[in-house]
């Protein structure tokens, strides 16, 4: 009990003399380590997302991509001018041509809004409510066309570009499926494709021409074809669930709708903007895991060059995610920068640990030569480099997954973050053991004298 | 009870080299008063460092209690260091950042006592060396002659067998030194085996044996009176 109560002691009184110092040793260890951390995990894909996330197709990741969730709003107030709704189409088509990481856009539950004048035509008596969406209260008055609002009906619908339409095998009974062709448009209203399922037979002519409402925009098209009974698609283009959405009491609209003439108002093209939008929403990128650096930062760059955000790549290392809208150079000198704080918080706590055994070598020789045990010594000193590397572990086992969102991999973050402390701790205690080993106490008594 | 056989040590190499002891023999008896007594530099700090665990030796054999002390084993050294040796050296080596108190209770600490009985022992030793009133002062406001009570104090509160003493009275008044010196006297009267290195022949006078060192030799090893005629005459 006494021996304890001598090392606890004698830890107070060592904490308590280099106070200042150990503190600022604390703040450079927790920010070094939270910037080494971030750096392994932007270099080296420290702390993936869990794999649910991603999914792994013909040797290439697939990532799904995101450019809403922080960023809904600054994206869709810019489509204010013909100009910026242009620079959206340009940035969509710029991505999704990349060839190391091709796009895919598929969305398997959207609800596609038709004027109820246009169903009731359509259907006649026949039974609506296996091709609605939400049940009965679904009939709203909505705007179409500048601002005229007709009682519209949301009906089941799906998503797809032409890329997803021809990766998943899709195929028509009637008519003609997505074609490079149908999916270019001379100019705004003149008609964008639509694929009807195969429940719609009889019900909605191939070639018809319908306004339709999505996503708050009006468009007007034209069906150019049915799709083959029984088609299918996997829910949000993820195959390893193995949940799938058929598609027989859906209508098919497209992603990726290329307009060659720019209309006069913006209002026109603002809905191009948005399909180009929400394209990059439900968007797939596919490439290599060892490629996915490069791709974000080729992603930022892209970004930079039409002015909006950068596309997040969901199931990046937590590294990539947060770093994603510096530029590489920045992120370079955050490296550097991380490096020399590194050295120096371990160059501190050697310094700091020789400095005190240097200045208490006086009392340790007392307390050796009255029967003090070298391990009773060196307790206190360990307790005290355990205690400034304490706040490190903190940031390290709660904050930083914390900040990193519940769906990071914490594991490899914990891994890293206990293989430095064990290496500064190991470099404390070593480097104590080194300057303890073998003096003579009676040595250690004259030192100051 | 002590016994040193062939024991030498070296300091530093090649030109700096200081041969500090050349093969000391030597044996003590269990009750003994002994003062060891030579010119500065002849080796009888480094001898008391040895004989008190707390410095290695290059050659030689240390025998306490029929048994080698192992300097090689930390663990070994820290226990003949904490059970059996009392150690007090001319500069007092008082701990600074300790109170009286406290430094004398270092030794108590180390060998686990509970905090009650090492208030009793503590104050008991202060009390017999008649500080008791300083146990809450710090080593800087006490006088030479207090210190080095407070350093006696703390080398006999856990009653050790053997009690080592470098020049206990080197840096007190005569007065004093004189008083410190009753002191030993008194502890070897209650069965202390003692062992004194000391410039002081009045000092040596109070001793039964008196040894001499002569360039890490020993040079006389006999009776404390003729001794003493010795020294004060060289
Ligand atoms: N730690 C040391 N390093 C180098 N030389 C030492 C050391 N300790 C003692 N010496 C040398 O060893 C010799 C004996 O010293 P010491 O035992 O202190 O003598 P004394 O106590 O008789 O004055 C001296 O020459 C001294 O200079
Ligand atoms: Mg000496």
């Amino acid at each position: 009990m006494q021996r304890i109560r001598f090392m606890a002691e004698e830890f107070f009184r060592s904490f308590q003399k280099s106070l200042f110092k150990n503190i600022l040793l604390m703040l450079m260890f927790s920010i070094s380590l939270l910037m080494a951390i971030i750096m392994c995990s932007y270099y080296v894909g420290l702390g993936e997302r869990y794999e649910t996330t991603t999914q792994k197709v013909d040797g290439r990741e697939w990532y799904p991509l995101d450019l809403m969730t922080e960023s809904g709003q600054e994206v869709s107030n810019q489509f204010t001018t013909v100009g910026r709704c242009r620079d959206m189409v340009d940035y969509y088509e710029t991505l999704k041509s990349l060839e190391e990481a091709p796009i895919l856009s598929i969305h398997t539950s959207q609800s596609v809004g038709l004027k109820e004048e246009d169903v009731k035509k359509f259907f006649g008596e026949k039974d609506v409510l296996p091709f609605t969406s939400g049940g009965e209260v679904n009939v709203a008055e909505v705007p179409f066309w500048d601002g005229d609002t007709y009682l519209t009906r949301s009906m089941k619908g799906a998503q797809v570009d032409l890329g997803a339409y021809r990766y998943f095998g899709l195929g028509t009974q009637e008519g003609e499926g997505f074609t490079e062709e149908n999916m270019t448009i001379q100019r705004d209203g003149d008609p964008i494709p639509l694929l009807l399922g195969s429940d719609y037979k009889g019900i909605i002519e191939v070639g018809a021409i319908i306004d339709v409402n999505f996503e708050m925009c009006a468009y007007h098209c034209k069906v150019v074809g049915i799709l083959e009974k029984g088609s299918k698609l996997p829910v949000q283009g993820y195959m390893e669930l193995g949940e799938v959405q058929y598609l027989d009491n859906r209508i098919i609209f497209p992603f990726g709708v290329r307009l060659l003439e720019d209309p006069k108002r913006a209002q026109q093209m603002e809905r191009y903007a948005w399909n180009a939008y929400m394209a990059l929403q439900s968007g797939i990128a596919q490439t290599k895991v060892e490629h996915i650096r490069e791709l974000v930062e080729t992603y930022g760059q892209i970004a930079d060059q039409f002015g909006y955000p950068p596309v997040q790549i969901i199931g990046t290392s937590l590294g990539l995610d947060l770093l994603r809208r510096e530029s590489a150079a920045k992120i370079r000198i955050l490296l550097i920068l991380t490096v020399v704080l590194l050295c120096f918080s371990f160059y501190g706590l050697s310094v700091t640990f020789y400095d005190k055994i240097q200045s208490n070598s006086k009392n340790y020789g007392i307390y050796l030569m009255n029967g003090c045990s070298l391990s009773m010594i060196l307790v206190p000193c360990l307790l005290e480099i355990a205690v400034i590397l304490f706040p490190a572990v903190v940031i390290g086992r709660y904050v930083l997954p914390a900040a990193a969102v519940s769906y990071f991999r914490a594991g490899p973050i914990m891994q890293a973050v206990y293989i430095m402390i064990g290496a500064a701790f190991l470099v404390g205690a070593a480097s104590l053991v080194y300057l303890m080993r073998g003096v003579d106490t009676e040595h250690l008594i004259r030192q100051r004298d | 009870m002590v016994e040193l056989k062939n024991v030498s040590k070296t300091f530093g190499k090649k030109e700096a080299r200081v041969e500090a002891l050349r093969g000391i023999d030597l044996s003590i008896r269990e009750g003994e008063l002994v003062a060891i007594m030579g010119k500065s530099g002849s080796g009888k700090s480094t001898l008391l460092n040895i004989l008190g665990g707390m410095m290695s030796m290059d050659n030689g054999e240390y025998w306490y209690d029929g048994k080698t002390v192992n300097f090689r084993s930390q663990r070994e050294l820290t226990k003949f260091r904490r059970n059996e040796v009392g150690f007090v050296v001319q500069y007092f080596a008082l701990a600074d950042d300790l109170n009286i108190f406290q430094n004398v209770a270092l030794p108590l600490k180390y060998q686990g006592y509970s905090r009650k009985k090492i208030k009793e022992m503590v104050m008991e030793a202060l009390r017999e060396l008649e500080i008791e009133d300083k146990a809450k002062a710090y080593p800087s406001e006490l006088s030479g002659g207090q210190q080095q009570r407070a350093a006696i104090a703390r080398a006999v509160v856990k009653q050790p067998r053997l009690l080592l003493a470098d020049e206990p009275t080197g840096n007190l008044d005569e007065a004093t030194g004189e008083a410190v010196q009753e002191i030993f006297h008194k502890l070897n009267k209650n069965g202390k085996t003692i062992i004194i290195v000391t410039h002081d022949a009045k000092v040596a006078k109070h001793c039964e044996r008196i040894i001499h060192l002569k360039d890490g030799m020993v040079s006389d090893d006999g009776l404390g009176r003729d001794a003493y005629e010795e020294e004060v005459f060289v």
